[in-house]
């Protein structure tokens, strides 16, 4: 039951991710940093429901480490183009 | 179907729509600094409440435990990235609106 539950939170959520990719592709380079900012947001809860609807276990710590390293990407590209680095 | 199944989808169903309305609005609004909000949005409301909702259901502790730590870095992580962000913003453009007074 909880893994069909999260098949279809994952399809709603499935939604999102080009809507996001639509976001990184239009406007001026910080509006798209923000787009990517939602995006690895999205590409971390969509591992997650991956992991529970589809029984791989594993996925939850991809999106443990994605989670951790996306943060970091995204600061560096912030802080880039603020030239504060 | 338990209680605690129940309130875990309606968590589930909760988050991934914040998520739909976080990112239909990213799409729609051309300026940065509303973008900016909706990005938010995303960290900050809809990943935990996908994430508790996840963890409600995990089976035992240790699972569930990992879940709610990737929720905690999300919505931790988030603002921040809002305000490095939005200190680019200001960088790059100047206080750009009406009304947006310079510090």
């Amino acid at each position: 039951m909880n893994e069909v539950v999260a098949l279809v939170a994952l399809v709603l959520v499935g939604v999102v991710v080009p809507l996001c990719l639509a976001g990184v592709l239009r406007g001026d380079p910080l509006s798209r940093l923000v787009g990517l900012e939602a995006l690895a947001v999205v590409a971390t809860v969509v591992l997650l429901l991956l992991a529970r609807s589809a029984h791989r276990g594993p996925y939850v710590d991809v999106a443990l480490v994605l989670s951790v390293l996306s943060f970091a990407g995204s600061l560096v590209f912030a802080r880039f183009w603020g030239r504060e680095l | 179907m338990s209680g605690v199944d129940v309130v875990a989808a309606v968590l589930l169903g909760a988050g991934a729509l914040v998520l739909v309305i976080g990112a239909l609005g990213l799409v729609v609004r051309r300026d940065v600094r509303d973008r900016i909000h909706y990005a938010s949005l995303v960290a900050v409301l809809g990943a935990p409440l996908v994430v508790v909702g996840l963890a409600l259901t995990a089976g035992s502790w240790h699972p569930a435990l990992k879940l709610l730590l990737i929720g905690v870095l999300l919505a931790g992580t988030g603002p921040v990235l809002s305000t490095v962000t939005g200190r680019a913003v200001e960088r790059s453009t100047g206080p750009g609106r009406e009304g947006v007074r310079e510090r």
